[in-house]
């Protein structure tokens, strides 16, 4: 009898655990709806405003439904650090999707958005955000992002992401970027740059690998005001 | 009752519990199989291994996602983020928490977003299908063990893509299983798979042949396996016409664990 009631009691004991992990719908604990003091006045623009690169809570609590922001999955930046898409609010980004080894479009896809960055003025330049995603969620670790990040020549204003497989397919649903996995282990998929804006809507989108640029540097100057 | 019934007793309220069983009721098993690729590179293998996997018998009903949506309010009609399910989403229904006459409850759920479907797997500690194992479950028959040549399935597929749809759509499982125990691949609804934007088509692909090598990196390597596997041509091009935030009339999903 012994080794039964053991056993039983040490079902009970597993019993709660498993049924509390089954109420995973509580709503996340609501952020303070503190307003980041500092960036309720327009940041200074000839410094990068280091506590804005946090999102500000009051653009947090007013993105617009069809915000892309509202995607929260954490992704990792090629320092290694954890970050998440609403960590860009209150600023216009040029984000896209990628993969490190490719040899084709994606360092077009860069030049490209560096070619843009390079023809905004400092004052606009200063605002602007470049995110690159990658769907490579095996290949492409920190390091491997560090290294693409030196080989298209991406300053400070650039960051370069990777995430879980389930999350970048998400943030390419969101994008619209369609791709998928060769046999290879490379991916085909789409050229496309999209210009989020302050609240993390869609402003503008720039498809293929040709011409279009012109009207990504305006759709950035107009977002930041400029 | 003795300890060994207690014990019993013990195991089975575990079991439920943890969803070792539950999880899984209502879905069978599908062994490991094959998929062929209706599109492939010139180097993709012609057929691909796919796992064994559970996948439910049925499509999602009405009464199912009502239970989902009543636990998280978030996913009703009156809540959702226009970022992640348009404006049809459930527009069927009549309320944010009522199904109404033109939502019978054993109906499939349809106009559901993909993130939608997404949350409601989730929530069972699930997942939507990827297409390679929704193709391998619905290339096996239901009179015969091959999908594609059994007559018994193209008579419900000739008979679903030449009627219009017109008022609720019929209670699950009121057509036969195909071998493998699951209803409704064919004729009743589309369903969402998680990978539906791995199909490298463009917007506008109905007037060229191929795909476009300017806006798809690695496109040109692109090809189709069977010209004459219809069904498949179908599946395939409804797939690329979708968005993840779109809600579509005929469109449902169900879910799948692996072992």
């Amino acid at each position: 009898m012994k080794i039964p009631s053991i056993l039983f009691f040490s079902l009970l004991l597993v019993t709660p655990a498993v049924t509390r992990a089954a109420s995973c719908c509580e709503a996340p604990a609501a952020a303070a709806p503190k307003p980041a003091a500092c960036c309720e006045v327009a940041p200074v623009v000839t410094e990068p405003a280091a506590c804005c690169a946090e999102a500000p809570a009051a653009v947090l609590a007013e993105l617009p439904d069809a915000s892309i922001y509202h995607f929260d999955a954490e992704l990792t930046d090629d320092t290694g650090a954890p970050r998440r898409l609403a960590d860009f609010a209150g600023r216009p980004v040029v984000v896209t999707m990628f993969f490190a080894s490719c040899g084709y479009a994606c360092p077009m896809l860069a030049h490209d958005m560096r070619k843009v960055q390079e023809t905004l003025s400092p004052v606009v330049r200063e605002q602007v955000q470049f995110v690159m995603v990658s769907f490579d969620a095996e290949r492409d670790t920190v390091e491997r992002l560090q290294a693409f990040r030196a080989q298209v020549g991406a300053d400070d204003h650039w960051t370069l992401m990777r995430g879980e497989a389930a999350d970048v397919r998400t943030l390419a649903m969101l994008l619209g970027v369609q791709f998928r996995k060769e046999p290879s282990g490379d991916f085909s998929h789409s050229n496309l740059i999209t210009v989020l804006d302050a609240g993390g809507a869609i402003a503008h989108r720039r498809e293929g690998l040709q011409g279009g640029l012109p009207g990504v540097s305006e759709a950035l100057v107009r977002l930041s005001g400029g | 009752m003795s300890p060994l019934r207690l014990l019993h007793a013990g195991l089975l309220v575990t079991l439920f519990a943890s969803g070792a069983w539950g999880e899984r009721s209502g879905m069978v098993e599908v062994p490991a199989g094959e998929f062929a690729p209706l599109l492939r590179s010139r180097d993709e293998p012609e057929t691909v291994p796919v796992p064994s996997f559970w996948m439910d018998v049925h499509p999602v009903t009405n009464a199912q996602y009502l239970a989902f949506v009543q636990t998280h309010p978030l996913w009703a009609r009156s809540q959702v983020r226009r970022l992640f399910a348009d404006e049809l989403y459930l527009a069927h229904w009549t309320g944010d928490f009522e199904l109404g006459p033109g939502a019978p409850p054993d109906a499939p759920v349809v106009l559901v977003s993909w993130f939608a479907a997404r949350a409601y797997a989730e929530s069972r500690d699930a997942r939507l299908p990827t297409i390679a194992e929704w193709e391998r479950a619905a290339a096996v028959g239901i009179d015969t063990d091959d999908a594609r040549t059994d007559p018994a399935v193209a008579a419900v597929l000739a008979r679903w893509f030449s009627r219009p749809n017109a008022g609720p759509l019929p209670d699950v499982e009121r057509g036969a299983a195909n071998r493998l125990g699951l209803h409704d691949l064919f004729g009743l609804v589309w369903e969402w798979v998680e990978d539906f934007n791995t199909a490298l088509v463009t917007g506008e692909s109905r007037a060229d042949t191929g795909l476009e090598r300017n806006l798809f990196c690695g496109a040109g390597s692109v090809g189709a396996r069977d010209n004459t596997d219809y069904p498949a041509f179908m599946r395939a091009g409804f797939r690329s016409s979708l968005r993840a935030a779109y809600a579509v009339p005929n469109l449902g999903f169900r879910c799948v664990v692996s072992p």
